[in-house]
């Protein structure tokens, strides 16, 4: 009995009463993840996570053995990358590749936002995991944060994962303040082409190849994405892609979901560094948009009249797929009910995805030529 | 093109100049990344539009 008690005082001694601060915030964790539909297989078992690291003297070294064999050497996040890269159906990229500059223009935010981290007194290592979180892919958050070693690994998750389950919150106002209502009613027809199912195969050949070349640090990330995409288009694995799609998909983000809660003991998570770092979140996700949409605006400079791109799609190049693209098609319907923009908008998205890959491999390699 | 130095990254943040370099190399080279991507995909069509036209024309050929 008195073994008991002596457990329930452990609560109330030293600092452990912040424990109780982590299950609220796993609480919350779980209410917007089944309350408001956010994110739910991540931030669900995020949040429960977060309250089992938070009891005082339990012994969590299972999860512990977890995180050491599946995120500290990055296996879960690549592995999950496979069942992204099966999900994924570049069609709409591959019949209009002009799409994926804006790819390239939505990952400002990432950058930017290394640039305020590092205004704001973080050290390289954690802006640079910090600005990560633009990228608006979690796995690709944390292979980065991870790799660089950075102390914030479980606030860079969380934000990332809330950030991508608010993208229908953060873009579109976004996207209202830069551009006029005559830009948001362009039409843009769309065109299907014929993509032969050689260009599907060696497409992720040669992005692996092109990658490794130029950008060798993101080979990892781009290559586990661009396999799980050669299964599904090769025809020939059918079985094996659906496996990726679902179950291995599903199995991987219950455990990182599960796992990534051991950096989050209260002495970790509850810093002023964390709400900084949601705050740094939110501007890389801002400037990422703001960035797609500025670059298809100043091309627009250069079309002639009918020919001219609606700048909404340029926010869809921000990776948070296939969320972003639905956003922004749905934007544009909602200025004009005959403006489908959602080949368009999913061509940029995927682009996004690609580049927002990429854009974590270079901040790996950038960080290191200072 | 970007060359991998193991030299450990330094543990302090970066200064204004320093943190202005990296934004601009950074975004920089993904533009430089994805051209290349979208020039690789051109070619790959072009490809393709060059074989169905070559494909045709062997067959027209063997049909006279």
């Amino acid at each position: 009995m008195s073994a008991l008690f002596d457990s329930c005082k452990l609560l109330f001694s030293g600092d452990n009463y912040l424990m109780i601060l982590m299950w609220l915030i796993g609480g919350v964790l779980i209410y917007l993840a089944i309350g408001k539909d956010m994110e739910p297989s991540l931030l669900l078992p995020i949040g429960f996570g977060a309250i089992m690291m938070n009891l005082p003297g339990a012994d969590l070294s299972v999860l512990k053995t977890l995180y050491d064999g599946g995120i500290a050497n990055e296996l879960f996040p690549l592995l999950l990358f496979i069942g992204i890269g099966a999900m994924i159906d570049f069609g709409p990229l591959l019949s209009n590749p002009k799409l994926m500059i804006f790819g390239a223009a939505a990952q400002f935010g990432i950058f930017f936002t290394f640039f305020l981290a590092s205004i704001f007194g973080f050290d390289i290592i954690d802006a640079a995991s910090i600005a990560i979180i633009g990228a608006a892919d979690g796995p690709t958050s944390i292979v980065v944060a991870t790799q660089l070693g950075s102390r914030y690994i479980g606030a860079i998750t969380v934000a990332a994962y809330s950030y991508m389950a608010l993208v229908p919150l953060v873009q579109p106002p976004i996207v209202k303040l830069l551009t006029s209502k005559k830009e948001r009613l362009i039409r843009m027809p769309y065109e299907p082409k014929d993509i032969p199912r050689t260009t599907r195969i060696l497409f992720p050949v040669i992005i692996t190849v092109i990658t490794g070349i130029f950008a060798p640090k993101a080979v990892a990330l781009v290559g586990f994405l661009m396999f799980g995409n050669l299964i599904r288009e090769c025809g020939v694995l059918n079985s094996l892609s659906e496996t990726a799609q679902k179950i291995l998909a599903n199995l991987i983000t219950l455990l990182l979901g599960l796992t990534i809660a051991v950096n989050m003991g209260a002495q970790d998570f509850l810093q002023p560094a964390t709400l900084l770092i949601m705050g740094l979140g939110l501007v890389a996700f801002i400037f990422d948009t703001a960035g797609g949409v500025m670059v298809a605006k100043f091309i627009n400079l250069f079309l002639p009249n009918g020919k001219k791109l609606n700048p909404m799609i340029g926010a869809a190049g921000i990776s948070a797929f296939p969320m972003s693209s639905r956003v922004i098609h749905k934007m544009g319907l909602k200025e004009d009910r005959e403006n489908f923009l959602l080949m368009h908008t999913v061509g940029v998205n995927v682009s996004g995805q690609i580049a927002s890959v990429i854009a974590g491999g270079l901040i790996l390699s950038l960080v290191h030529l200072f | 093109m970007l060359q991998i130095i193991s030299t450990a990254i330094p543990a302090r943040p970066a200064d204004i100049g320093e943190a202005l370099r990296l934004m601009g190399e950074g975004w920089g080279a993904i533009f430089v990344v994805i051209l290349i991507i979208m020039f690789t995909i051109f070619m790959l069509n072009r490809l393709y539009v060059f074989s169905i036209y070559l494909s045709k024309r062997f067959f027209r050929g063997k049909s006279k």
